[in-house]
């Protein structure tokens, strides 16, 4: 196992924003490409298989934040596509609100400006 | 919000898990043909780019499992896969299956049947609105001594009546039985002689129709009938046009007023087929001892039973002013006077077919463990892959589960069964007419019955089991063998001390059987047959001619060929009982309140001692001449004579009923017979007076005849229903049975009781030699190479025969102890069925102690063997 001690852990939970977040950007979109997509934002900063992008699609679907159906990809496959529903626009706005927050209180913590 | 949407999704993914398998594969078959294409796109080998979009990936089958775990419910889905491999399991071993099944479903089946009954006797509410504001009302006080409740007398009742306030209605009612004219001649049906109070505190309004009215129960009652349900579908068809109907009930017509709504019943648990009013003296208040009427009554709403008993306590002290001496009302709840005897007869049966089901479960429990141990190859390795310990208990008990839900299945079958034969028993002393369904308490009995058993034959074996440890099971070492040998050990003990109880108890009731049969009861009951003979009233309106009637019958019935004597007397020994006459001893001055001299009234023809056989022990029976009114002349029992004139000849002294007797009205006693078990063969003597029947002005509608033929009575039978059916026709002869009869039927309980704890017992015997001998098959399994060492380093096979034995006599003898010491809490319940027997019944013990051991014995003697011929280097070879 290769060790890149320069990736960062996926913080628990905060896959499930970053998968929302592509889905509000990108529109609908299948798991490779959401998988891809993250790759390239992160520049390869996070360490995530792309596998693990499913559990997260499965658990975001079960709560009915986002919906899929079969689609044609970019090169004329079946593949299956994920999109947001009003459910998960709220919960996204949420989230994102939770985490300024959130990073605003550590960001305060760890560089005390006074 | 959104885990319940999860929720829901999940137990829809249970139902499409075949769908969704195919997309999440074709999903990701897609993800990783577009990570290929790209590497392949910057370059690389097809081959080594497939790899590469594996490894970006990560591991698929991984992201398979977790997926397929978050979709559906896996708890569930394990479940059902515990269970269909439990099924399977068990179908591949149909003997050892069936054996479990069919000994949970007889446990299972009798203790739903015993619970049918008691839902159906003693549970189920009694049909009236808010039942449990009805109480009987009994007058209570010391007779001789002796606190006793019974029957009350009509002017004690208005005075109850009158005076107590914590009632909103008393009743008086008297169950009996009337002639019912139908198109093939009359029949005799259980019948209620009730006043209209009665229907009014049981607050039953009649389905069509109306109840009585008050008023009519007058010495001239109005001739009306309210007719049950059941008599009003089977004789009338349902329809509402009978009201205003006539029919003749006791040779007169009586015109119907109402039917009542089906499920009416009155007394409760009885099978009253109508209900006419009960003739009631107008006012006369000189007959206050006169106790005949049964009573109920409906407690005002707010008013607690205890409020009401000190009412019914003012009421009495305030009569007691008037009437010195009268005794006092007590009021108990109708539903417990009801079942009461009837729900110890069941709570006795439950205990016992309770004990039947533990054995079984014992026995089940032993048998999964057993084979649960020869899987425990399976086990470990299971245990060695990572399954957990709860995987592996998860296993049994689903096996348990399963085996119990069969056993539960057939067994409610059984159940039904069990019940059609206990209640064709002849000698069932279960109040008859009641339903006795399989209904949804019976279900859910059944049910909770079975899942108890499910944890009961499951939870040993997975506990022992679950203690299992890795290294000494492949190691195949001795310390889990020696811990098993505990757990069998302590089956033996238990099922050993079951079946002693259960047996200990059943030689309790055969031998209180034995000491009712055997009883000498003071008369000759050998080829005496008895009838029941009642005039309906009206028929023979003055009592002149009813008594020249009943002498006419006598008459005739003496020319019966084969006859010997006939008696006649108002109510048959044994048969009917406790009526409980004051009477005044001249010369006795009685300054105890409550200790009134009081007897058991009997009014019979001369002839009646020789009849019955009783002896007479000093003086004479009456003559003819002295058998008509005002003679004056009396015969007392030989415990009368003893109790109210002990050490003296009570011939010529006199007596008087009633505590304030009329001058004229004093008898003197001409004889003393012997003492006869009237109340029953577990009864003491009771104080009797024989008075000759026309020395009374009042009529007795029902007198009972008495027969004594020189052969079998069977054989005179049909002559003398011929002969009374010539004489006068329209009279109905019922309960036409013989002496012997009367005895047989006084101990039903018991004999009922004792019949099936005998059977019981016997299946819990049987049960437990199986059990034994599964258990010590299984130790000397376990045992072979122990065994083997033995033999190698000396033991001869007689050593190891008694080795074995002694072990199981050993745990056997121990459970004997501890099933003799439960006995005896038995036999505190039990103790009303119990007649002769001591505190601690040495021979019931010995005898039971005997044949348990015998069993255990028996049931280790093939083990035993088996292990004397243990080939000791076959076994020490053996793995």
């Amino acid at each position: 196992m290769s060790v890149d001690n320069d990736k960062s852990e996926v913080l628990q939970g905060t896959l499930d924003l970053l998968v929302l977040k592509t889905l509000e950007t990108m529109g609908p979109m299948h798991g490779w490409g959401i998988a891809r997509r993250l790759e390239q934002v992160s520049e390869n900063m996070l360490r995530l298989n792309q596998g693990t992008v499913y559990p997260a699609l499965l658990r975001l679907e079960q709560a009915g934040w986002i919906r899929s159906d079969w689609g044609v990809s970019e090169n004329n496959r079946r593949a299956r596509f994920y999109e947001l529903t009003a459910a998960g626009r709220r919960r996204l706005r949420m989230e994102e609100k939770n985490w300024d927050r959130m990073s605003a209180v550590i960001a305060r913590v760890l560089r005390p400006e006074t | 919000m959104h885990r319940l949407r999860t929720l829901v999704w999940r137990i829809r993914a249970l139902f499409r898990k075949g769908r969704l398998d195919v997309r999440l594969d074709e999903e990701l078959r897609f993800h990783l043909e577009m990570e290929t294409d790209r590497l392949v796109g910057r370059g690389m080998a097809p081959k080594a780019a497939r790899l590469a979009a594996r490894r970006n990936f990560g591991g698929v089958e991984q992201v398979k499992e977790i997926c397929r775990d978050r979709r559906g419910l896996p708890a569930v889905e394990a479940l059902a896969r515990d269970l269909a491999l439990a099924v399977r399991t068990l179908l591949r071993h149909p003997g050892y299956s069936a054996a479990a099944v069919l000994s949970l479903a007889l446990g299972i089946g009798a203790n739903t049947a015993v619970f049918s009954l008691l839902n159906a006797f003693v549970f189920r509410p009694l049909p009236y609105p808010e039942p449990d504001r009805l109480v009987r009302v009994y007058a209570s006080g010391r007779l001789g001594g002796v606190l006793r409740s019974g029957a009350v007398s009509a002017p004690v009742l208005r005075d109850w009546r009158e005076r107590a306030r914590a009632f909103t209605a008393i009743g008086a009612f008297v169950p009996g039985s009337v002639n019912l004219q139908s198109a093939d001649g009359a029949v005799r049906v259980p019948a209620t002689f009730a006043e209209p109070d009665v229907f009014q505190a049981l607050g039953v309004s009649p389905l069509v129709g109306r109840p009585f009215l008050p008023g009519s129960t007058t010495r001239d009652p109005e001739h009306v009938v309210v007719l049950s349900h059941a008599l009003w579908l089977d004789r009338f068809g349902g329809s509402k046009e009978i009201i205003g109907q006539k029919i003749r009930i006791d040779a007169s017509e009586h015109t119907i007023v109402g039917v009542m709504p089906a499920g009416f019943e009155f007394p409760p648990r009885a099978s009253a087929a109508l209900w006419v009013p009960l003739p009631l003296p107008a006012s006369d208040s000189t007959d206050r001892g006169n106790n005949r009427l049964s009573v109920v009554a409906r407690i005002k709403p707010g008013v607690s039973l205890g409020l009401a008993r000190s009412d019914l306590a003012r009421v009495s002290r305030d009569l007691e002013v008037i009437y010195p001496n009268s005794r006092a009302a007590w009021a108990t709840p109708l539903h417990g006077d009801t079942v009461g005897r009837t729900a110890l007869v069941l709570i006795v049966l439950a205990a016992t077919v309770g004990f039947v089901l533990l054995i079984a479960c014992a026995n089940v429990a032993h048998m999964v463990l057993a084979r649960a141990m020869t899987r425990r190859h399976e086990f470990t390795v299971r245990l060695a892959l990572g399954a957990s310990r709860w995987r592996i208990m998860r296993l049994l008990l689903a096996e348990g589960f399963i085996l119990a839900l069969a056993g539960g299945l057939v067994g409610l079958l059984a159940c039904r069964w069990v019940l059609d034969a206990l209640l064709s028993l002849p000698a069932n002393p279960l109040p008859a007419g009641v339903d006795v369904a399989i209904s949804w308490p019976v279900l859910g009995y059944c049910a909770l019955g079975s899942a108890l058993t499910a944890l009961g034959i499951s939870l040993v074996p997975a506990w022992r089991l679950s203690r299992q440890r890795l290294h000494a099971d492949l190691a195949e070492a001795a310390p889990s063998a020696r811990g098993r040998a505990r757990h069998g050990n302590r089956l033996i003990t238990m099922e050993v001390a079951l079946s002693v109880a259960l047996v200990i108890g059943a030689a309790m009731l055969v031998r209180s059987l034995r000491a009712l049969t055997d009883v000498d009861f003071g008369f000759r009951p050998e080829n005496v047959l008895t009838m029941r003979v009642s005039l309906p009233p009206g028929r023979y309106p003055d009592v002149a001619r009813l008594h020249a009637f009943y002498d006419r019958m006598l008459e005739r019935l003496a020319t019966v060929a084969g006859v010997e004597a006939v008696g006649l007397n108002n109510l048959l020994p044994i048969q009917m009982t406790h009526t409980n006459m004051d009477f005044t001893v001249e010369g006795l001055l009685n300054d105890r309140p409550g200790y009134e001299p009081f007897a058991e009234h009997r009014t019979v023809n001369p002839d009646f001692f020789r009849a019955m056989g009783i002896p007479l022990i000093s003086g004479r029976s009456f003559t003819k001449a002295e058998n008509r009114f005002g003679s004056g002349v009396i015969v007392i029992s030989k415990r009368a004579a003893d109790t109210y004139w002990p050490g003296q000849d009570p011939i010529g002294r006199r007596l008087a009923y009633g505590t304030n007797p009329r001058p004229e009205r004093w008898f003197t006693i001409i004889g003393v017979a012997g003492d006869i078990k009237s109340a029953g063969p577990g009864q003491p003597p009771q104080v009797i007076l024989y008075a000759p029947y026309r020395d009374f002005d009042y009529a007795i509608q029902s007198v009972s005849f008495v027969v004594r033929s020189r052969a079998a009575s069977a054989t005179v039978a049909a002559a003398v229903r011929q002969a009374v059916r010539e004489l006068e026709p329209d009279v109905a002869v019922y309960w036409v049975i013989t002496m012997e009869e009367v005895i047989a039927q006084s101990t039903a309980g018991t004999r009922f009781l004792a019949v099936l704890l005998a059977a019981f017992s016997i299946l819990a015997v049987v049960l437990a030699i199986v059990g034994v001998y599964g258990v010590m098959s299984y130790l000397v399994g376990e045992r072979y190479r122990e065994i083997g060492v033995r033999m190698a380093v000396g033991a001869s096979r007689f050593d190891v025969l008694r080795f074995v034995l002694g072990h199981a006599v050993r745990r056997s003898l121990i459970g004997i102890g501890i099933g003799v010491v439960a006995s005896i809490s038995l036999r505190q319940v039990m103790r009303p069925f119990l007649i002769d027997i001591g505190a601690i019944d040495v021979g019931s013990q010995a005898g039971a102690a005997a044949v348990i051991l015998v069993a255990a014995l028996a049931a280790s003697a093939l083990p035993a063997y088996r292990a004397s011929r243990v080939d000791p280097i076959e076994a020490l070879r053996h793995q």
